[in-house]
């Protein structure tokens, strides 16, 4: 087994390749997107910015009393009783500014709360829309880590930095509205310095939005890694590769640092050019008041400085970069987000333009009523294999028994993919009853029964959600699993294991069967159900699907098994993508 | 707090770092003390001093020493600032790759049954949770350390004013120090550690919707299946919200403790000022210095708010690579070069009737061996207990090679290649995923194999040949294709035995009558045992066994 950069390297022009090639049309940017998102949550967003506008006041009230204060004690050594209303005035700021905080950053984590959950939804629906085979290409945890760590991953845009985008102009603003009466020198020095910062981190910021967006990428791909490896550890195991497959995640997690530390030290040097500013304009700031103090500034306002202004002025230069220092300190945030958003764009972004016949089921209604299921001059094709079936024509009357034979790899689960509607056609047009695929619910076997890590029932249920116990009994009773749960101590109650590893193959095949026969579909689709099984799965098999064959029913199913293939109606022979003229 | 100390222990070879990360921390934050006391001090002797002057009273002010303090403190600030921020996160990460090749290490050497955990939870342990640590070094240790030190500094600087005031502040920051860690922790500590436990549950759905994607799309339930992960998704964001709201008064607290201190420092300071016991220099450097002070706590709500996550995750781990499953020294493996053979086994899983009595079967080069009998027969049973995989409860299993202790003793560690029933590929290439059965086979090799698993045309058709990418969730080969890939893979392995479970699974027959011809020949002189629903569907073997009645 190679290294881990290699083996992702194919991975990776697949998926440049996969972007310039489809060119999803009106794709927004990730800024617009963001902002459009936004809108989900605008009452929460705009209270969490009052509530900080609130704080500001409060805070520049509170820093002024206590200069003035500070001033009267000193240079005309007021009595103390005289400055107690002043300090009284200082509590009452600081308890207005300690609630308003409270209710910005909690009215602001509503916010995100809101926008997460809308994105959710979204994502949730874009599953639904490009159905099973329009998202194979990543595995089940990319998708569950793109729902969950992705979207986490906007939270710090909406807690944080959209509320504050507003506020560290609002309050910056506010500030020099404050210092200019008082001292334009100083003022001027802050007005200088200020817009200085959002263009040195603009251009720290473009740097840092491309780098997190390949840092998800990497966190994406390696969690697909691990889990690859985590499910095939037995095989690792058997073959002794476990040591290569350590070194692999090693390998993994080490390129996973290098691309973080890259995105961090930028993101970390817009910081410090921020912080950079904020410490030399107070030092200058201090400079300049003390020697307008000492008397050394013979121009502008200094002469009319006092203690009271000086310390005010002082006291208000670090207030005046604490917004902005804040929103660079969120910067990361916002470019977490933008990088996050880039991923959840493209996949909400519709593969094509007509969406998975299953979810098409609500809104489209079928153009004409049928009793067939026919499929016209259809071409299949995959990248890299060619034609996967060639120009075939079937009709399949409603009610009959159909089965698709012909070697491995000769399209017969392509096929059924299509009568499925998981697989569009490149060419021609197929139907079942007059809709398209998989318009109306169908049973699907699959050649590889997805088992629940759950018990009997979940597993039943997990198609039938409705199935009572007895009528769940009863199916297993079909396909010959009745007395393995009448067996267990809990019933229907007690746990399979994963991949099915206490059941054997044929009774995992049995109990996929079992969730089908528990809906009363017309259209029943099997993928090799009978494949690898000995003669009693086989039979049981063959059973159950004959109380399905009822002639209003339609089951078309692929096989290699004499015994399943006597059982149809009619056979279809397919040869390398051809349908031989039986 | 006991679950986080083995988490500590792989901190020793970084030391270094942590403690220059922990000393540019401490010192960004001296220099920003620094520079808002010093300013204060300048400017309030400043004007002192020009008072003075402008009454006409001779004074002087030495304005260089503290000017270059102040511009040094300014630049010494951002520096150290930056630096800490670098080499403290280069540190974390570092030691999260650490972590996990440890964790991943210690999953592999488990034998398969004792790790039943699913997969899935497996792999949201190895990235949430280590990264959940990162927690633990940066945001928790580090920081309380420092807001530790800078308590003493704010009660030093209370000391310049009086010793009630010094004690004032020392409660006053220990006090909140206790509030916006352990307190806010405790409090925290169970909406956090709920929300982790959902987020995994929601994880595990949401894979397994997806492994079902095909099933539960055909029934139409793709849009109830949705709402219910948005509803538990709800259900996450609730205790999250409820934290979020917690920590949020938490930071209110730092702001009205820092404030509060300030006003005390004012209050006290004017009656020192006025009584002479304190310049009115010295009251505003301290005023200043403590605005500086603050910034060591604001960092600290956000971070043990999520204390629990962080403790969630460190006893998941623990529990991961806790105490290993000792090897299991009952004497019921014999090893004897070419030969595998099973004697009067016995086997049952726990709590469940006894799946295999009494079986013996002796094979070796000269003898293969088939194994038939119906589903639940305990087939795949006596392939798991051939490979090393079970051991049974009473009998004795012998092996053609004795295995090396470094190693688990499974599969070609005994000197077996075993082919399991399901088929299991890795997302990777053809080739990578037949070099996990020989990681040095020659390409001439591996185009003789193909060639014996009928997969050399197919191969040579597909445009990328060998570097095609197969395998991973629903890869483009037929079920049939795949299985022939991991007999390949399983025929690559040069051992003395062989185990095929359902070789031809998915196979048309025509073409695995043509292997069947082939195994023979490709086999020579190995030991070969295969098991399969009924004769049809073995390869040619000397002797067959027909398991159950």
């Amino acid at each position: 087994m190679p290294a881990t950069t290699d083996s992702l390297a194919p991975q990776l022009q697949e998926n440049v390749a996969a972007a310039t090639d489809e060119g999803p049309p009106a794709r927004p940017s990730s800024r617009q997107w963001l902002a459009d998102l936004g809108t989900h949550a605008r009452p929460l967003v705009l209270a969490a910015i009052a509530a900080g506008l609130v704080a500001a006041v409060a805070t520049i009230v509170q820093l002024g009393l206590i200069a003035w204060t500070i001033d009267q004690a000193i240079t005309h050594s007021s009595a103390l009783p005289d400055l107690y209303p002043a300090i009284a005035g200082i509590i009452v700021a600081i308890a207005v500014r300690t609630l308003a905080q409270i209710a910005k950053d909690t009215a602001a984590a509503s916010a995100s709360q809101a926008v997460r959950q809308e994105v959710r939804k979204q994502l949730a629906q874009s599953w639904q829309h490009k159905g099973p085979n329009g998202m194979d290409s990543d595995s089940p945890a990319t998708h569950a880590s793109e729902w969950l760590e992705q979207v986490e991953a906007l939270d710090g845009y909406y807690a944080r930095f959209m509320p504050q985008m507003l506020l560290s102009v609002l309050v910056p603003v506010m500030i020099l509205l404050v210092v200019f009466p008082l001292d334009y020198i100083a003022g001027g020095f802050l007005l200088l310095s200020a817009p200085l910062i959002p263009l040195f981190m603009a251009l720290v910021g473009m740097g840092a939005e491309r780098l997190n967006q390949q840092h998800f990428e990497t966190l994406g791909r390696l969690s697909g890694h691990f889990l690859d490896q985590l499910r095939g550890i037995l095989t690792l195991q058997l073959f002794n590769q476990t040591e290569h497959a350590t070194r692999d995640v090693r390998e993994a997690s080490d390129a996973y640092r290098r691309t973080n530390m890259k995105t961090l030290r930028i993101a970390f040097l817009s910081s410090a050019v921020l912080e950079f500013f904020a410490s030399v304009a107070i030092a200058v700031i201090a400079i300049y008041i003390g020697f307008g103090l000492l008397g050394y500034i013979n121009f502008g306002p200094s002469a009319s400085l006092t203690l009271f202004t000086g310390l005010f002025v002082l006291m208000l230069a670090p207030e005046f970069f604490q917004p902005l220092r804040q929103l660079s300190q969120y910067y990361h945030d916002r470019a977490a987000a933008l990088g996050a958003s880039e991923q959840l764009i493209s996949r909400l972004q519709p593969v094509t333009d007509t969406p998975s016949p299953t979810a098409a089921r609500q809104t489209e209604a079928p153009e004409a009523l049928s009793n067939q299921v026919e499929i016209e001059d259809v071409t299949v094709a995959f990248s890299g294999r060619g034609n996967v079936l060639s120009s075939i024509n079937l009709a399949i009357p409603r009610g009959s028994v159909i089965g698709l034979a012909g070697p491995s790899g000769s399209g017969k689960s392509t096929l059924l993919n299509l009568i499925a509607g998981f697989q569009q056609p490149t060419q021609g047009r197929a139907t079942v009853f007059g809709a398209q695929p998989g318009y109306n619910r169908f049973g699907w076997l699959g050649q590889e029964p997805y088992l629940y890590h759950g018990s009997w029932a979940e597993n039943l249920r997990l198609v039938a959600p409705e199935a009572s116990d007895a009528s769940m009994l009863a199916a297993l009773d079909e396909v010959g699993l009745r007395e393995r749960v009448d067996a267990a101590p809990t019933g229907l109650h007690a746990p399979l294991f994963e991949s099915g590893a206490a059941l054997s193959g044929g009774q995992a095949r049995r109990l996929s069967l079992a969730r089908v026969l528990l809906s009363d579909y017309d259209l029943v689709l099997l993928d090799e159900p009978t494949a690898g099984l000995d003669e009693h799965s086989e039979r049981m098999i063959i059973n159950a699907l004959q109380l399905l064959a009822d002639g209003q029913r339609t089951l078309i199913f692929s096989s290699h098994h004499a015994a399943m293939l006597a059982f149809a109606d009619k056979v279809y022979q397919l040869n390398e993508g051809r349908l031989d003229n039986a | 707090m006991r679950e986080l100390w083995p988490w500590l222990q792989p901190l020793k070879p970084h030391t270094g770092r942590l403690l220059l990360g922990a000393v540019l921390m401490l010192t960004t934050l001296l220099a920003g003390i620094g520079l808002l006391g010093l300013s204060g001090w300048f400017l309030t002797s400043a004007a002192v001093t020009g008072a003075l002057l402008a009454q006409g009273i001779q004074a002087t002010l030495n304005i260089y020493t503290p000017g270059g303090g102040i511009r040094f403190f300014a630049l010494a600030r951002t520096v150290a600032r930056y630096f800490e921020r670098v080499v403290n996160h280069d540190t974390v990460l570092r030691l999260l790759a650490d972590l996990r090749t440890l964790l991943f290490t210690a999953i592999t050497r488990y034998p398969i049954n004792a790790a039943a955990t699913h997969s899935s939870r497996r792999l949201s342990r190895l990235t949430h949770d280590i990264d959940a640590l990162d927690n633990l070094y940066l945001r928790l240790a580090a920081p309380a350390a420092v807001a530790l030190v800078t308590t003493l500094i704010a009660a030093g600087l209370g000391l310049l004013i009086s010793t009630a005031t010094a004690v004032l502040l020392l409660c006053l920051f220990a006090g909140l120090l206790v509030c916006v860690t352990v307190l806010l922790a405790q409090i925290n500590l169970k909406h956090t550690q709920q929300r982790i436990d959902r987020i995994e549950e929601l994880r595990l759905d949401i894979i397994s919707t997806l492994d079902a994607h095909k099933e539960l799309a055909a029934a139409g339930l793709m849009t109830s299946r949705g709402r219910m992960l948005l509803r538990d998704d709800a259900g996450i964001m609730a205790p999250q919200l409820r934290a979020d709201r917690n920590t949020a008064v938490a930071q209110g607290l730092v702001t009205a403790a820092v404030q509060v201190a300030m006003t005390i420092v004012l209050i006290n300071g004017l009656f020192a000022v006025q009584s002479g016991q304190l310049s009115g220099p010295a009251l505003v450097l301290v005023i200043l210095a403590l605005l500086g002070v603050g910034e060591a706590y604001t960092a600290l709500p956000p971070a043990f708010g999520a204390w629990g996550a962080t403790v969630g995750s460190a006893r998941r781990l623990n529990r991961e690579s806790g105490p290993q499953v000792a090897p299991d020294k009952v004497d019921t493996t014999h090893f004897q070069a070419g030969t595998l053979e099973l004697t009067n086994i016995g086997f049952h899983y726990p709590g469940q009737p006894p799946t295999v009595t009494g079986l013996s079967f002796s094979a070796n080069e000269q003898h293969s061996i088939g194994l038939v009998g119906r589903s639940g027969a305990g087939k795949s049973t006596v392939a798991r207990i051939a490979a090393g995989l079970l051991k049974p409860q009473s009998g004795v299993v012998t092996f053609p090679v004795t295995p090396d202790p470094d190693n688990l003793a499974v599969g070609i560690n005994l000197g077996v290649s075993y082919l399991a029933q399901r088929t299991q590929l890795f997302n990777m290439t053809l080739l990578d995923n037949l070099l996990i059965g020989d990681a040095g086979a020659s390409a001439e090799k591996i185009w003789k194999v193909l060639e014996v698993v009928e997969l050399a045309g197919t191969v040579n058709r597909w445009s990328d040949g060998l570097l095609t990418w197969i395998g991973g969730n629903d890869h483009q080969l037929s079920g049939g294709e795949a299985r022939r890939v991991a007999l390949a893979r399983t025929l690559l392995a040069d051992t003395p035995a062989i185990i095929l479970d359902e070789p031809f699974t998915g196979v048309d027959t025509n073409t695995a009558n043509r292997i069947k011809q082939r195994l023979p020949g490709y086999l020579a002189q190995r030991t070969l045992i295969a098991l399969a629903h009924d004769d049809e569907a073995l390869p040619r073997v000397d002797q067959v066994i027909t398991l159950g009645n």
